[in-house]
């Protein structure tokens, strides 16, 4: 039964990785073969999945759903490109903080989806850098995602199977969060200057910047807007903000609270936008990539596998600061190759025994917060590390700029090495500090 | 990398797309009317010196817009005119304003009178093939139905953006049109009694540079006799030598599209523009009236001797030649 469920865990890894099928089909497949094999039955299976992690995630997508068919992120990227005046360090800028803002709420692929069509016009039109732009809002959105326990999939796994709330993740990761920000923005700045400098001494570039604004905020004047949809929109953003940091005291497990203004919101916009076409972007593929993922996952738990890795990390070293920094770093090494949800769902029950085996260590739960740096910073560093990249990179393509894995290696990499240092140095100040 | 040539055309002929070379020419007075609120040149020699550049810039796009350049080369001129007596920034930021004021006055004058005349062509009953999403055009059409008159409004369905443009256009103002495919027009010959034009500009070999299809909406039109207008203001004419070359790019695309069985790769080509010689228009309307083709090129030739200095200022060959 052993081998049984690491061959099955080991293959579905190897084809997520090349991505040849898709990885809901491996992933299902995997699943059935472990209760097909007998290494699981099926009162098993349900209980290693983990609905509430589904719902949450589920009430969400209802929620982006609607945001995205309000037109309130298109509105807000046409302010963004008025205000910037074609002045490229602005838009970069804004964007970037565009970014940050909505990924922390937000699924970071629809973030990339929103805001990169007209960062994209902006810059190809400008004759900017395109690739840099496109790279910074991949890279900017997973940072920002790592902030919040709804800003990244792995978040929403660690915080709901660990029972950690809203505003933990933020009162522990704010730190971290923004000064790697502002070290990566300082990076960035300093490498790609001639990029990003200044155009205001260039007549012509700031005559067609603006032309290319003009040409936005026209597109943009023509479809036709809801204010009630937008201003429904903005209260359930705050609604859900609100509702997630009042949580703890609420009493309402989080999935459930997700889902129930997922749920809401559909009944105040059912007029405006179908509830079938609500449903109709919920990634139901995705959803059943986790169910299938936890099954699995369970699976190797009841075989024993995860006992042992917990017992090699401990025999490997026996000191906590360096464990520390063996999960942040060889969570965020994995997660630069390879889907980092498999990875976070894994390694769960394995932190719980490492939490367990070194009971007598304070700061225990520095082990989540490194879990959570490692598995959302280390996807920066190559394209297949994130969702998002992959997404940014196709609308690149679809644009007619190709972006190698190389070219995001470039600013990838060196972004993924100061956002795990400063995790790092983060973690070890906590732990003496 | 992209030259600000290159850039200029591409946005030029992205927003001529959109909205038609009227409109293009409007956004672009305002944008310029409100530059120094982005641009911070180091010294007014600087800004002579970049506003210089950005004129021939304007007069070496691809395709060429004639009120554009008309429009850059009105405003350098004054600048020149006002050279000596400019010191400061402030001061060339005036006289830019108001010559830019003036332009634009004379722009909404001048398409206020072909409005006019353009309503003129219109009568009770007609059934108008509108191929282009001119705002002009659009406007006189929209005139004419709000005068009561009884028509019936046809739209070519050409380029995607540009068929939408037009019913937005229409869509937006309540006014009722029917929408035929450009290759299926044949279909509706006998139903149509009127075809209604606008262009980017007339040249001095007596062609107009339309929207691209319009030539074979016009072959089969003029085949079976039916009238066919152009309405433009002569502001949108080119006084100077045309390169036919210039007047229409070619844009070749590599296409991965999925057929119902396979993806098949090929080579895509398109052309932003069509060149009509005048001949096969039966009317042009401007805003000084309505014209056949044979009285309009005397017109044409009348205003191109008047702009025999300006030409010459404005459109020395060797600094064409040079930054084409």
């Amino acid at each position: 039964m052993f081998w049984i469920a690491l061959g099955i865990f080991c293959i579905s890894l190897f084809l997520f990785l090349f991505e040849w099928i898709d990885k809901t089909i491996v992933a299902l497949l995997g699943a059935i073969f472990l209760i097909l094999f007998g290494v699981l039955d099926f009162e098993e299976v349900i209980e290693a999945i983990d609905f509430e992690t589904i719902v949450l995630l589920m009430g969400l997508m209802m929620l982006v759903s609607i945001a995205q068919h309000s037109g309130l992120f298109s509105w807000l990227n046409v302010k963004i490109a008025d205000k910037s005046g074609g002045n490229p360090l602005t838009i970069f800028l804004l964007f970037i903080l565009l970014a940050f803002v909505t990924s922390t709420i937000l699924d970071n692929v629809t973030v990339v989806l929103l805001i990169i069509p007209i960062a994209l016009a902006l810059s190809k039109g400008l004759g900017l850098n395109s690739k840099l732009f496109i790279i910074s809002l991949a890279l900017f959105s997973n940072i920002a995602g790592a902030l919040t326990l709804i800003g990244d999939p792995p978040n929403v796994i660690i915080g709901i199977k660990v029972g950690l709330t809203f505003n933990q993740f933020i009162q522990n990761l704010w730190i971290p969060i923004f000064s790697m920000s502002v070290l990566i923005i300082a990076y960035i700045l300093i490498l790609y200057w001639k990029d990003l400098k200044p155009i205001s001494n260039s007549l012509p570039r700031v005559l067609i910047s603006n032309l290319i604004i003009e040409r936005i905020k026209y597109q943009f004047s023509i479809k036709k807007l809801s204010s009630y949809l937008i201003i429904i929109t903005i209260l359930a953003i705050i609604a859900t903000i609100i509702a997630f940091v009042l949580q703890p005291h609420l009493g309402i497990p989080i999935g459930v609270l997700g889902f129930s203004l997922g749920l809401i919101l559909t009944l105040f916009v059912f007029r405006h936008i179908p509830f079938s076409a609500v449903l109709h972007e919920i990634h139901w593929d995705s959803l059943l990539f986790f169910m299938a993922l936890f099954v699995q996952v369970g699976a190797l738990e009841k075989v024993g596998f995860l006992e042992m890795i917990t017992n090699i990390i401990v025999q490997f070293s026996d000191n906590y600061a360096l464990l520390l920094l063996i999960v942040v770093w060889g969570i965020g090494l994995c997660s630069a190759v390879i889907n980092n949800i498999p990875f976070v769902a894994l390694m769960i029950p394995v932190i719980y025994d490492l939490q367990a085996q070194m009971s007598g260590q304070p700061h225990l739960d520095l082990l989540w917060w490194a879990l959570a740096l490692g598995a959302c910073l280390g996807g920066n560093a190559t394209i297949i590390g994130s969702s998002a990249g992959v997404i940014a990179v196709d609308i690149a393509r679809k644009n007619g700029i190709k972006i190698s894995f190389f070219d995001f290696m470039k600013v990838g990499v060196p972004v993924t090495l100061i956002s795990l240092s400063v995790a790092s140095v983060y973690l070890l100040a906590r732990l003496y500090l | 990398m992209t030259t600000y040539r290159e850039q200029l055309s591409d946005i030029f002929r992205t927003i001529e797309a959109d909205r038609g070379t009227t409109s293009l020419s409007n956004l672009l007075l305002i944008v310029l009317n409100e530059i120094f609120d982005h641009f911070k040149p180091i010294s007014v020699d600087d800004f002579y010196h970049q506003f210089k550049g950005l004129v021939l810039l304007v007069k070496t796009t691809k395709p060429r817009i004639g009120i554009i350049i008309f429009h850059f080369c009105q405003i350098w001129d004054e600048m020149q005119y006002h050279r000596d007596s400019i010191q400061t920034l402030p001061q060339l930021k005036r006289v830019i304003q108001r010559t830019i004021d003036r332009l634009t006055k004379e722009a909404e004058k001048d398409n206020k009178k072909l409005i006019i005349n353009g309503g003129a062509c219109i009568n009770d009953n007609d059934s108008i093939l509108i191929h282009s999403h001119s705002r002009t055009v659009l406007k006189i059409v929209e005139k004419a139905y709000r005068h009561k008159k009884k028509i019936r409004i046809v739209l070519a369905e050409q380029e995607e953006e540009k068929t939408q443009d037009m019913i937005h256009f229409f869509q937006e103002r309540e006014i009722p049109f029917i929408v035929v495919p450009e290759y299926m027009l044949s279909h509706i010959e006998s139903e149509v009694n009127k075809v209604f034009l606008g262009g980017i500009t007339f040249t001095n070999q007596y062609s107009f540079v339309t929207d691209a299809g319009t030539n074979s909406v016009i072959s089969e039109f003029h085949h079976v006799k039916i009238p066919i207008y152009m309405f433009m203001t002569t502001k949108k004419f080119s006084f100077w030598e045309v390169d036919t070359k210039q007047q229409t790019y070619k844009v070749t695309q590599k296409k991965l599209e999925k057929h119902p069985e396979k993806l098949v790769t090929y080579e895509r080509i398109k052309f932003s523009h069509d060149r009509i010689p005048v001949d096969l228009l039966d009317y042009v309307v401007t805003e000084n009236g309505v014209y056949t083709p044979e009285k309009i090129k005397k017109v044409f030739d009348k205003e191109y001797k008047m702009y025999a200095q300006w030409r010459k200022r404005h459109f020395d060959p060797k600094e064409i030649e040079i930054n084409d």
